[in-house]
């Protein structure tokens, strides 16, 4: 692979104490060296020209939700890493409740391959703590750490017994992994499709309370404590949920972007929206700030939220609608301003949330942009401000949370492991997705 | 017997194109409605009780879930404007195969209806409704979201009796032009009444819809019922007085207003027995008899006797029961006549 040259680009690394304009030397899968900028290149390097952009290291999903295998109608597994490489991310790690479910090393070999042969070795698949057949029956999580998985989970919002979630933690603690515990209680959570407010009541709509939420946070802590495994809990939208998990070395936190864009009043605004159907639901205003400085401070990390939908799931009435819709693809342009004055995420929040506050959560400390670091980056340019549409969005899902809010950044181009995954021409103003084959080429 | 009164617009109230909720009423076009149910009031009272104002169009109920008074009264108050109905029954139709609402409304729409009232146990349903039919919808009724016909029949009983009551408390002369004095003191009957509604707020269309409407026409608005049956943010939503004591809540009142405790669509433990509800919130003979001589009862039915009111109470003089009945083909054939005059389709009636 040649080299790649990343030039006069501003690179945003806080874990690394990284700000500053540089040239970036990418040999191979690493970073290889810095520069001044405007340095010669080698010769034979292709040179990418960063003026006026930022590159951050590359955005982690730790809880996407694919619909292949099991509905690829809804949208093919290559269409959800297209809307990955697109969106901006480098590294997502798929839930396991697809068909089949990722309950056993068969399934996770089986998912992981597909995922590596059609993208980068970045991707992988997360195992499930039960089986698909029995929340009560532990899956095979030794057997699937010892095939490579790294990440377990009930995501999407599987609700799991608390004496089967300690067993759980337990095993994949000895397994030297990563725990996702996906809330809220479900017994206060029942059938809720909008938080439990003043709006919920306005619009006749079962509430979720926030107590659900902090209540299987503080389960998850205690039980991350007593186990020792490494866990993160997700997806946390209140403050009080942030703050019952603050200050612990057991257990990180996860939130999902629309919980940093949207609030309740949102539901004012378009009620019955069924762009706006999400799980968790949105909050009020003083959670959304309060997530957005626990970003920014390196508390939380974040996850758009991909969860694709048919329109016949969607085209329904508000409180029948599947939860959620397309976010890869959305969800940094809406999250992400270049500029550091900004009332949602400047480069150094983002940089923490999408990137390395879930490496730090997974265990993994090469996601800082230091020399000799894989080379995975997202490079960003200034928005335009007009709002998102459906016609962004490359897959079949025709609904996001994010419709509607103002572009703050364009994905320039999309890195992992050194190969440019995704590069959005700037002087058509079009994009596009390359497959491994022409990406190489190009490289 | 009383001349006919036109039912001309009074005030410059916009069109009005669906009606989905008291919420997105303006104040003219809820007074547009309540002023023109008035003069239907006394089309029902004559001999031939049809007037030509709908002829030709279509008028479809689409009842997804179980309804008497609604569904029958809206069907009466269509053939009495001589429109075409339609019924339409969710239990027995395409839905039990699997259809979807939209394809069930798409249906629907393929014959060109021109309005159509739909309820449904889904909040929003009608909206969706909009979204797939060019005839003006009625919300009869979106699980505990709104039910806006019937706030309208309430605000419009109401005032009915307290114009009855007050009519030795108009306004001056001085304050209004002389030819509207009386029709302006009608609909400001309500202006500085406090109404008491009792029972089960959290799944109440009618508590919802009565909120918005009481208010809007100038009401002070109460709500009492056991702590689990009310919603989170009432008070700061609908600016409301909330209680959890009845007799507090009842205190200088001007009328009650009692629920139905929809069990149908409880989920979880929220009450312990009909026993203790009804000894706590229900309208016993005793809680009936400290309130003033003048203070009416209302209930949109169903009534479950002996649980949310006593049956001598619900039968008493000062129940409005059955003149919220009445009531309600008079305000349907207004909601449904400035539908149709919306999408000037109306034909004059007088």
């Amino acid at each position: 692979m040649s080299d790649l040259v990343l030039q006069n680009i501003r690179v945003v690394s806080p874990a690394s104490g990284r700000d500053d304009v540089y040239d970036v030397h990418i040999r191979g899968a690493v970073i290889a060296d810095y520069l001044a900028p405007k340095s010669p290149p080698p010769s034979d390097a292709r040179v990418i020209d960063g003026s006026d952009c930022v590159a951050l290291p590359g955005p982690i999903d730790l809880a996407c939700q694919f619909s292949d295998p099991g509905a690829p109608d809804v949208e093919t597994l290559e269409q959800t890493l297209e809307a990955a490489a697109r969106g901006g991310y480098t590294r997502v790690f798929a839930c396991p409740n697809t068909a089949p479910a990722v309950d056993n090393a068969e399934a996770a070999s089986a998912l992981a391959s597909r995922l590596q042969t059609h993208h980068t070795d970045r991707h992988a698949p997360s195992g499930a703590f039960v089986t698909a057949d029995d929340e009560r029956e532990l899956a095979e999580i030794g057997l699937m750490a010892k095939a490579g998985v790294s990440l377990f989970t009930n995501a999407p919002g599987r609700a799991l017994a608390l004496d089967v979630t300690r067993r759980a933690l337990e095993s994949v603690g000895a397994a030297d992994a990563t725990a996702l515990l996906w809330g809220p209680e479900p017994l206060l959570a029942a059938n809720a499709v909008v938080s439990e407010s003043a709006v919920s009541t306005r619009l006749g709509l079962r509430g979720e309370p926030e107590e659900a939420e902090v209540l299987r946070a503080m389960a998850a802590r205690l039980l991350a404590e007593k186990s020792r495994c490494r866990t993160i809990f997700g997806p946390v939208s209140t403050t009080k949920t942030a703050d019952a998990l603050a200050g612990s070395d057991a257990i990180g936190a996860l939130c999902c972007a629309w919980s940093l864009l949207l609030d309740e009043d949102a539901h004012r605004e378009r009620p019955f929206d069924v762009n706006l159907a999400l799980r968790p639901p949105l909050r009020r205003a003083a959670d959304r700030e309060a997530l957005i400085e626990a970003c920014r401070a390196g508390d939380v990390a974040i996850t758009p939220g991909h969860r694709p939908a048919a329109a016949h799931e969607k085209e329904v009435e508000f409180g029948l609608a599947k939860p959620g819709g397309s976010a890869l693809e959305l969800a940094i342009a809406a999250l992400v301003d270049v500029d550091d004055n900004t009332d949602v995420l400047d480069p150094n929040a983002a940089a923490l949330g999408l990137a390395q506050t879930p490496a730090r959560l997974l265990g993994d400390s090469t996601a800082q942009l230091r020399v000799g670091d894989p080379a995975d980056l997202v490079i960003l340019s200034k928005g335009d401000g007009v709002p998102l549409s459906a016609q962004a969005l490359s897959t079949p899902c025709r609904y996001s949370p994010y419709l509607g809010l103002p572009r703050r950044s364009f994905v320039e181009v999309t890195i992992a492991k050194g190969r440019v995954l995704f590069e959005r021409d700037a002087r058509a103003r079009t994009s596009s997705f390359l497959p491994p084959s022409r990406a190489a080429s190009r490289v | 017997m009383t001349p006919p009164m036109a039912i001309e617009p009074r005030t410059q109230a916009a069109p009005l194109r669906h009606l989905l909720s008291i919420a997105e009423l303006s104040s003219p076009q809820l007074r547009d409605i309540l002023s023109s149910a008035r003069a239907f009031s006394d089309v029902n009272t004559r001999a031939r009780k049809k007037v030509p104002a709908l002829r030709g169009l279509t008028v479809v109920t689409f009842f997804f879930e179980n309804s008497t008074r609604t569904k029958l009264s809206f069907e009466v108050a269509a053939k009495r404007l001589s429109a075409d109905t339609l019924s339409f029954s969710g239990a027995s139709s395409s839905l039990s195969k699997g259809e979807s609402f939209l394809d069930t409304a798409r249906v629907l729409e393929s014959w060109n209806p021109d309005i159509l009232i739909l309820r449904h146990s889904q909040p929003g349903a009608a909206h969706l409704l909009t979204t797939v039919t060019d005839a003006a919808v009625v919300n009869a009724g979106d699980g505990p979201r709104e039910h806006p016909t019937q706030a309208l029949l309430d605000a419009f009983t109401l005032l009915e009796h307290f114009a009855k009551q007050q009519a030795k408390e108009q306004l001056p002369d001085e304050a209004v032009g002389a030819a509207e004095r009386q029709t302006l003191a009608w609909e400001d009957g309500l202006r500085g009444k406090t109404v008491t509604i009792v029972g089960d707020i959290a799944h109440s269309r009618v508590a919802r819809s009565n909120l918005a409407c009481l208010t809007k026409l100038g009401a002070r608005v109460r709500v009492c019922g056991p702590a689990t049956l009310l919603p989170v943010g009432l008070a700061e939503e609908y600016a409301c007085e909330v209680f959890t004591d009845v007799d507090k809540a009842l205190a200088r009142t001007d009328a009650v207003m009692m629920l139905r405790i929809q069990k149908e669509r409880m989920a979880g433990p929220l009450l312990a027995s009909d026993r203790e509800y009804a000894a706590l919130y229900g309208m016993t003979t005793e809680r009936a008899a400290r309130l003033g001589p003048a203070v009416p009862i209302l209930h949109p039915g169903p009534i479950n006797r002996g649980v949310e009111i006593a049956p001598d109470v619900a039968d008493s003089a000062r129940s409005l029961i059955l003149e919220q009945t009445k009531n309600s083909v008079a305000v349907r054939m207004a909601v449904l006549y400035l539908l149709a005059r919306g999408r000037g389709a109306a034909e004059a009636v007088a």
